[in-house]
């Protein structure tokens, strides 16, 4: 039986899905959602991996799915703060700003003195090499965590189907 | 135990851990306030945290919204009943069709409140993730388990073969 492919090109297109939709500005309310651009990443790097296995190569398992999912969160954790990183020194904090319009639409329904302190803390976020240490370990755990879970969701819909066995009984002998 | 027990014992872990978390930001928000933002922090990432949309302990917020404390709590009481419905050793996952339905409200709900077509209310947003987080577990149970044994199994095999070589 040939070797199963190789799982870091499948995880590595996980890992970029999660990185661009986690570092895009606006794309990244998607994770708002339980981190549901982790678990896509996630998903999609079994998806990947599983159009490269052919027949005589073995079944697509959960052990394969789980290694995805989670490489594809690792991947997505780096990818993801490079991209944050990219886009704060180009265009400044958009995301912030971004955030802070979405949120202008409930506006309304916080309580008083909420909006107030929303600015104050988004306004306090800078681009420090301690504040990009800590979110880079916490975007390794949790996108970890999540990518994982994603590829387990991965496994479910992609598992292959049992094989059906043939349970007629064999034809008669011919009379001689 | 066995490696199937294990396996349940953490994701059981790490699901009180979570939900434990969540709680425990508004609980010590009076009493242990740089703590508390520590964890509110550690959410940031994974929810939006509008204060309208959570649910309040003493004055303040959980650290996830409605939704996302309903995801996580019918996950983690899902998970609490899973042994009880089915063998931990069991490698049955449930239909494909079991997840659409289970994720499909969540997504139009979410959909529709974006486009303002429909605006999301709390109890429409307490059942959608309540529904989500209920069907996870069995789907996400089998698949762990079976995923740890092998992954185990194939490293046990892998040292095996490698001391022999040697």
């Amino acid at each position: 039986m040939p070797e199963k492919p190789n799982k870091l090109m499948p995880a590595l297109y996980g890992g970029l899905i999660i990185g661009v939709i986690s570092g895009v500005p606006g794309l990244s309310l998607v994770n708002c959602c339980c981190c549901a651009g982790v678990l896509f990443g996630g998903m999609m790097a079994v998806f990947f991996y599983q159009k490269d296995l052919m027949p005589d190569m073995g079944p697509l398992t959960s052990a394969d799915t789980l290694q995805l999912g989670a490489l594809a969160g690792v991947f997505g954790a780096l990818v993801g703060t490079v991209f944050h990183v990219v886009v704060m020194l180009a265009f400044g904090d958009v995301s912030n700003a971004m955030l802070m319009e979405f949120m202008s639409n409930f506006r309304d329904k916080m309580p008083p003195g909420t909006w107030e302190e929303m600015e104050g803390k988004l306004a306090a976020n800078t681009l420090t090499a301690a504040a990009l240490f800590i979110q880079l370990i916490s975007s390794l755990v949790l996108d970890a965590v999540f990518g994982l879970l994603g590829g387990l969701i991965g496994y479910a819909i992609w598992k292959p189907k049992p094989q059906v066995i043939n349970m007629n009984p064999p034809p008669p002998p011919m009379p001689q | 135990m066995t490696m199937s027990g294990r396996t349940y014992a953490v994701l059981l872990s790490g699901a009180l851990l979570w939900c434990g978390a969540i709680v425990a930001a508004p609980v010590l928000a009076h009493s242990s306030p740089a703590f508390s933002s520590i964890i509110y922090h550690f959410f940031q990432p994974v929810c939006h945290q509008i204060d309208a949309r959570c649910f309040h302990i003493d004055g303040a917020p959980f650290a996830v919204c409605f939704r996302c404390s309903s995801v996580y709590f019918a996950f983690l009481l899902s998970l609490l009943l899973y042994p009880l419905f089915r063998s931990l050793d069991s490698e049955v996952m449930p239909s494909r069709l079991w997840l659409l339905a289970a994720v499909l409200p969540m997504i139009v709900d979410v959909g529709l409140d974006v486009a303002t077509i429909h605006l999301s209310t709390t109890v429409t947003r307490v059942a959608t993730g309540c529904a989500f987080g209920l069907v996870l577990p069995w789907v996400i149970c089998p698949a762990a388990m079976t995923g740890v044994q092998e992954l185990v199994s194939s490293t046990r095999l892998r040292s095996q073969k490698g001391s022999v070589d040697a």
